[in-house]
């Protein structure tokens, strides 16, 4: 299930754009000038665009505890 | 000599038929000799590898044996500190830091009596780019290809016989896909198998170390060396072994001819030797390029980005666009992949409960010019077959298969059960065993300095040349 507030769902309906990407890198710390961000768009939008395919499988019981396997889980 | 297997170099040093210091200048001069043009190599270490020589023949003459790695040269990716000697990471030089401790690899390494020849060229921070100031390690197969990265150096380096094992490290198939392109072994461990401490890491949840040789069993006395724990790589028994046959990677569009046919062949010899080869299917395995990139983009901005973003001029602009893209993408998409990976990790698990191990091609195409970009532009092709066991962390090994249409050499990957790294090797020994011998590299037969290439079966033939 996606949520309707999830923030990919935000930012794909936002229209992602280079002044988007300076306000998100700026927000993670990074100074991005606008020709640099209209450098990564397309890869950006293709990454976006691969979270919400991702987003279609069912992973509720896939714990994002960063190792490969471990506890938790059917798909643990 | 400079293509023995460490089994047989051991042997001659414990009958005292060859000295590790012979050999050692042997792959000194050979370095000399063609590495101008292989370009795998970023240090030697002339004096201290001769250093480290003779104390193993003092070592081994007085009875002390310390295992099948003592006296035998070998190199390290250069992110590895080694305490002493830059580190280089293939990048610019405003980068290079001199460490003051040996990483826990290098330490295992030199317990084991390993001689440590040099620090070997890479992509630059193994982030898929090379740097210009660096340059790319060229295919000893071919010197108009690449040797493909990230750990490319050391590839090329156990190909070409500069050495006679290497490590490298796999955040996406940086062992894999250079030991498919240069024709030798490369074992992708399973995940937190070797230690990485003191290894420039890029990304927490996806980086391997582990062993390239020009056999599995030269590879197995890598990985025993760099673990301090014992393999073997015996030939697996393959009459009766289930096999699945990963159908999607086998018949995705980016394969070529060349490497379908080999991996056919491959398997067709495999059934011929009784195993049970079945086609099997795993749901999700399409995602799994993509969301190694979720996972990879965010954790290498954040190990690397502070550090290196100061000097963006210094850097690929390969390297500086993904450092930025991993600042641009929202922490949601790192964490679901991370979900992912436990959802595949499944697929795979409930696979392996059935099957003893998994066949695919290492890479879906031979060596090509330039290391193509991991960008999704390029297709994410190079990565298609070796990404999905790194965000798994199944142990995983690309052993050479035969050619492609292009005359380089294809990689057949095998894939285990977590900590089943000896059978996998095991396994690819017995593969070894079904196909012909990889010979020497054709630069080394067609393309070396004419003194070294009328001599390369004498094993002192470089130096008194």
């Amino acid at each position: 299930m996606v949520l309707a507030m999830d923030p990919i769902n935000l930012y794909a309906e936002a229209q992602l754009d280079a002044a988007m990407i300076c306000r998100l890198a700026q927000l993670a710390g990074l100074e991005l000038a606008p020709a640099r961000a209209a450098l990564l768009l397309a890869d950006l939008m293709a990454l976006i665009e691969a979270d919400r395919r991702l987003a279609t499988l069912d992973l509720s019981d896939c714990a994002a505890t960063g190792d490969p396997w471990g506890r938790s889980s059917a798909h643990g | 000599m400079a293509f023995a297997s460490i089994a047989a170099l051991g042997a001659r040093y414990r009958d005292g038929s060859l000295s590790p210091v012979e050999v050692t200048g042997l792959c000194l001069e050979r370095i000399e000799a063609y590495d101008p043009e292989l370009h795998a190599f970023l240090s030697v270490l002339n004096r201290t590898a001769l250093d480290q020589a003779a104390t193993a023949e003092v070592e081994l003459r007085s009875g002390r044996d310390r295992g099948p790695l003592q006296g035998v040269p070998v190199a390290i990716k250069d992110l590895m500190a080694m305490a002493g000697v830059p580190t280089k990471f293939g990048s610019d030089p405003i980068f290079e830091e001199q460490p003051e401790r040996d990483a826990a690899m290098v330490r295992h390494l030199r317990a084991a009596g390993a001689v440590i020849v040099g620090k070997t060229n890479l992509l630059e921070f193994a982030y898929g780019a090379v740097n210009p100031r660096v340059g790319q390690t060229n295919n000893p197969w071919n010197l108009e290809r690449t040797s493909g990265g990230s750990s490319g150096g050391s590839a090329a380096a156990v190909a070409a016989g500069l050495c006679y094992a290497a490590v490298g490290t796999d955040t996406g198939g940086s062992i894999r896909i250079p030991a498919a392109y240069c024709g030798v072994a490369g074992l992708k461990p399973t995940y937190g198998l070797v230690d990485l401490d003191g290894v420039s890491l890029l990304s927490w949840s996806l980086d391997h170390a582990g062993p390239i040789g020009r056999s599995c069993a030269d590879a197995a006395a890598m990985l025993a060396g760099l673990t301090g724990q014992p393999v073997t790589a015996t030939p697996a028994e393959l009459a009766g072994l289930r096999l699945g046959v990963i159908a999607a990677h086998r018949d995705a569009p980016a394969v070529t001819p060349g490497v379908r046919a080999a991996f056919a062949a491959v398997c067709g010899a495999l059934g011929e030797a009784g195993a049970l080869l079945e086609d099997v299917a795993l749901d999700g395995l399409d995602h799994a390029a993509r969301a190694l990139m979720q996972v990879l983009l965010p954790e290498a901005s954040v190990i690397l980005g502070s550090r290196l973003l100061r000097h963006v001029e210094a850097l690929a602009e390969q390297t500086r666009v993904q450092l930025e893209l991993g600042f641009a993408l929202p922490a949601t998409a790192h964490v679901r992949a991370q979900q992912f990976r436990r959802y595949l990790g499944a697929e795979f698990l409930r696979l392996l409960a059935s099957y003893d191990a998994l066949l695919s091609p290492s890479v879906p195409f031979e060596a090509p010019i330039e290391d193509p970009p991991i960008d999704e532009a390029s297709g994410l092709g190079e990565l298609l077959c070796s990404a999905p066991t790194n965000l798994c962390g199944l142990p995983s090994l690309s052993v050479p298969c035969g050619h492609g249409e292009g005359g380089l050499p294809v990689g057949l990957q095998i894939t285990g059960r977590p900590y089943g790294d000896e059978f996998v090797l095991r396994l690819g020994t017995a593969v070894e065993r079904l196909m012909p011998p990889v010979p020497p590299p054709r630069f080394i037969a067609q393309g070396a300095p004419a003194d070294c290439r009328q001599r390369r079966d004498d094993p002192l033939g470089c130096r008194a040349g």
